[in-house]
């Protein structure tokens, strides 16, 4: 008894010093690591830092005869430089209300109409987001000596966002000509004068377009690409596949995600574009129309980074309008889910704008949101061309849900365009989910669909084993539920949804 | 108060309306709206009404302006709201869009009526005499806020030359005004200032420089034509002159180039003054023939001359001295018998077998050159030898030591 007592007092001592000695060498190395860390030598030359434009508007020249010196490529070459990046400096201070950068690109006269407003703004507590999205510019004079020019800036699209502390008063998208006079000085083009002479409210563009046929699809990933389609491993021959079965449970489109990181941002990657396009055309070949809903995982919606939304959603849909399997634009998937954190004002002006953005270059396919709730999807009834939520909840109030949408959006068709319910049931969920409550869900909801005539997405194919953490977050739990949506488990089985679902298509 | 205010307000529609007479094409009617711009001068005090029943109750005002929008609160009668634009947004002319909630409406902002200052640029500063260069005159008239003049406001650009003082007559465009000032033949300054609504600019120069010069000629200057390696010939070019006969600004670089008779080049160069530039050359020290011609680089050139130098003597003489180690050349005679200037080069070669072995070269003093042949360098043998000055050149056959 003795002995075993003194030899878990020494156990205990061991341990002790063990701890003691572990917890020294761990102090020793941070404060070794402290002393070794920051002040690199090339950090001197501040090679690391790399410029990225946050603020690149659409910009075009129009060609015409200016009097005096006939303009050349160089001057404007400089000439925009400068002057895109007066308007950048002036919305910067406009936001933060400083200063910097007005004096470089300002003649002296004219910066004094800059400080007023600031100066006012300051003392009032206001703030302006504000960006302008779209220059032309047409060159009327250019001084024989090259210091001087007059030009108009013909239909600059400008945002504006009055912020009176953290709270939205009021925003305004216009378009107006601008008269503006520059000088050479200091080897900058300054404004010396800046006259708006026009202008108009800008209308959301009316050109309604309707889906070509009614949509029975399935929100489409690979299963071992799962949120990452486009990725390194991106695999005609398994989408091609997974398209055949699609198709072969009587589905005529798929819903896909182009991320916006992932695409490139402003600067779009040619070839994530290319297997976009690919995947477009298996599309086509397998009789899929193609949802492509952009702007995934993007959820800045600050006026600041809209030239490089438009720049992103410009170039997507150029690339993508003319493929045939395309059916409709999603702008962005459940963009609801920011208002809190982003403000719902902020958020509807955005996908007001991409809206737009989208319609100015695709005149041909219709355009929707892909809002989370039935609720949400009152919101922007008049600017999509037909209306998508996401039906996640109780299935006892979907019906009166639908109803209450119906009367909220009038004659706009509605695409019920995410629905599912996970087989999983495991400790998570304390049991309560299984593979056949997921396919008496099928079951019902598709009788209910129909009841409705609504259109459709379900989601979605495939069970997944990995959920990246910008989908449903860290939480295990959340993790394990999304895993298993899937009509078709990770062995490639078909779940007993699988059945449910096409005996319900075959009625 | 209103009373005031309304008083106020016809006037200026008044003003604005024979204003907006004359200067119909500075104003833009808003196409999408049937309600009539208004309009207001630049300093005006700027009011937007809003009926009550119209407003909200809470809604301020956005005002979107030339240089940034901004945000206005009202402030409530009994029947209306009261936007009072700040004073900073009424002194800069252009449009300007307000917004209250799903009212809005624009008012367009005119320069005042009269020119505080002229600014003025005049480039570039100088400009090539004849018919065909010329200078811009720009001139921004701008009003007492610093507000460009519309278009159509008459400028008057005032320039002397000489004894022409013309007065041209311009309008502003994109406002701007700018007018072409062609030059003249001759080369001189001219002044040049600008006038809107009688407000006149500073005085402006305008250099006119000569055109570049035609072909010219040039001459030389010299003593006498032997090539005693001596004398000084001076190089002078004619008066350099552009086709209006304007001289050449003063200092223009002429190069002169020499080729003599073996195609060796040669140069020299010289500045001009009053048009002539001029430059020297030493003789040469034997016979040659030059031809020169002067350049002024890229632009002009001179006809060509040639030049003879003759030889200064046609004949010399060499003693060799007893023990054959010292051979004296001279004395030796220039053009006139005299004894040539110190300085005259004179070169011996020795030759063992064909083989150049020495070289001596040594320099004439009072007509005369020794060379010593020691033994160090130049061991007992027999050597044959030529002695080479001013051109000529004596062979020794045999020479023994």
């Amino acid at each position: 008894m003795k002995n075993s007592s003194s030899n878990s007092k020494r156990i205990i001592w061991g341990l002790g010093y063990l701890l003691l000695l572990l917890l020294v060498i761990y102090l020793v190395s941070k404060i070794f690591s402290y002393f070794h860390q920051g002040a690199e030598r090339n950090k001197i030359l501040h090679t690391e830092i790399i410029q990225k434009s946050t603020y690149r508007p659409v910009f075009s020249w129009i060609e015409t005869d200016n009097d005096g010196r006939k303009i050349d490529d160089q001057t404007r070459l400089s000439l925009k430089k400068d002057y895109l990046k007066a308007w950048q400096v002036k919305n910067t201070a406009l936001f933060t209300n400083e200063l910097a950068g007005i004096d470089d690109l300002y003649t002296q006269s004219a910066r004094e109409n800059i400080y007023q407003l600031i100066q006012d703004h300051k003392a009032r507590d206001l703030r302006v987001e504000t960006t302008s999205l779209k220059h032309r510019l047409e060159i009327d004079l250019f001084s024989e000596d090259g210091q001087l020019i007059s030009m108009k800036d013909r239909g600059v699209i400008e945002h504006i966002q009055v912020y009176k502390g953290e709270e939205l008063l009021q925003s305004r998208t216009d378009t107006s000509d601008y008269r503006v006079i520059l000088l050479l000085e200091d080897d900058f083009w300054r404004i010396r004068h800046l006259i708006r002479e026009k202008s108009s409210l800008n209308k959301s563009r009316k050109v309604e377009q309707s889906l070509p046929y009614a949509i029975n699809g399935i929100n489409y990933y690979p299963q071992k690409n799962s949120w990452n389609t486009f990725g390194r491993d991106f695999d005609e021959e398994q989408i091609s596949d997974d398209f055949k079965i699609i198709k072969e449970l009587g589905l005529n489109s798929i819903r896909v995600f182009c991320q916006y990181g992932d695409f490139g941002e402003a600067d779009l990657y040619t070839f994530k574009i290319k297997r976009l396009l690919k995947l477009l055309d298996l599309a086509e070949e397998n009789g899929l129309g193609v949802v492509l809903t952009l702007f995934d995982f993007y959820g800045d919606y600050s006026v600041r980074d809209w030239t490089l939304n438009q720049r992103h959603v410009i170039g997507l849909v150029r690339a993508c309008r003319d493929k045939p399997a395309l059916l409709a634009w999603d702008i962005k998937n459940e963009p609801d889910l920011d208002f809190k954190t982003r403000g719902k004002d902020r958020v509807i002006n955005w996908l007001k704008h991409m809206i737009d953005q989208v319609k100015i270059i695709d005149k041909k396919h219709p355009v929707t949101i892909g809002w989370s709730t039935t609720g949400a999807a009152e919101n922007l009834v008049e600017e999509v061309d037909f209306v998508s939520f996401h039906y996640y909840q109780d299935l006892d109030q979907f019906s009166s849900a639908i109803d209450k949408l119906k009367i909220a959006v009038g004659d706009k068709e509605l695409v019920l365009q995410e629905y599912g319910l996970s087989s999983y049931g495991g400790i998570w969920n304390l049991f309560t989910s299984s593979q056949n409550a997921q396919s008496s869900y099928y079951e019902d909801i598709q009788k209910k669909i129909e009841d409705h005539n609504l259109q459709y997405m379900l989601w979605t194919l495939y069970d997944f084993e990995i959920i990246p953490e910008e989908v449903v977050g860290k939480a295990p739990w959340k993790k394990a539920k999304q895993q298993g949506f899937g009509l078709i488990d990770l062995e490639g089985q078909p779940k007993p949804a699988y059945q449910a679902l096409v005996k319900a298509l075959k009625k | 108060m209103i009373k005031r205010l309304g008083i106020y307000c016809t006037f200026s529609v008044l003003i604005l309306s024979s204003v907006f007479a004359f200067q119909q094409m500075h104003l833009h009617a808003n196409e999408n709206k049937n309600t009539v711009l208004n309009k207001y001068i630049a300093g005006d005090e700027i009011i937007i009404r809003v009926q009550k029943n119209q407003w909200n109750g809470k809604d301020p005002m956005l005002c979107h302006a030339s240089y940034g929008a901004t945000m206005i609160t009202g402030e409530e009668t009994e029947t209306e709201v009261i936007f009072k634009l700040p004073e900073y947004l009424g002194r800069k002319t252009g449009l300007i869009d307000w917004q209250v909630g799903r009212l809005d409406g624009q008012i367009y902002i005119e320069a005042q009526d009269s020119v505080k200052s002229m600014e003025t640029y005049l480039g570039p500063p100088s400009i090539i005499a004849g018919y065909v260069d010329y200078s811009m005159l720009v001139s921004i008239p701008t009003d007492q806020l610093d507000n460009p003049l519309p278009n159509g406001t008459k400028v008057n650009v005032n320039h002397q030359f000489q004894r022409n003082i013309e007065s041209e007559v311009t309008y502003v465009k994109d406002r701007v005004a700018h007018k072409n000032l062609n030059s003249y033949p001759r080369a001189n300054r001219m002044l040049v200032s600008s006038e809107a609504k009688g407000k006149d600019s500073k005085e402006m120069t305008l250099n006119i420089v000569p055109e570049i010069p035609k072909s010219f000629k040039i001459f030389v200057d010299r003593n006498h034509n032997f090539a005693d390696g001596n004398q000084i010939s001076r190089l002078y070019t004619s008066t350099i002159k552009d086709k209006y006969g304007n001289l050449v600004a003063d200092g223009t670089y002429v190069k002169f180039i020499i080729k003599d008779k073996n195609n060796n080049t040669l140069q020299t160069f010289g500045t001009t003054v009053n048009g002539i530039a001029q430059a020297n050359m030493l003789h040469p020290k034997s016979y040659d023939e030059w031809n020169i011609k002067a350049f002024i680089e890229g632009i002009a050139e001179s006809s060509s001359i040639r030049l003879i130098y003759k030889n200064i003597m046609e004949d010399f003489e060499y003693t060799i001295h007893e023990g054959k180690r010292k051979i004296t050349v001279g004395p030796l005679h220039s053009f006139m018998n005299q004894i040539v200037p110190d300085g005259l080069p004179v070169t011996m070669n020795l030759y063992q077998e064909d083989q150049l072995t020495l070289s001596l070269y040594q320099e004439s003093e009072d007509g005369k050159v020794n060379f010593y042949l020691l033994e160090e360098n130049v061991p007992s043998g027999i050597y044959s030898g030529e002695i080479k000055t001013a051109g000529l050149i004596k062979k020794i056959e045999f020479l023994e030591l």
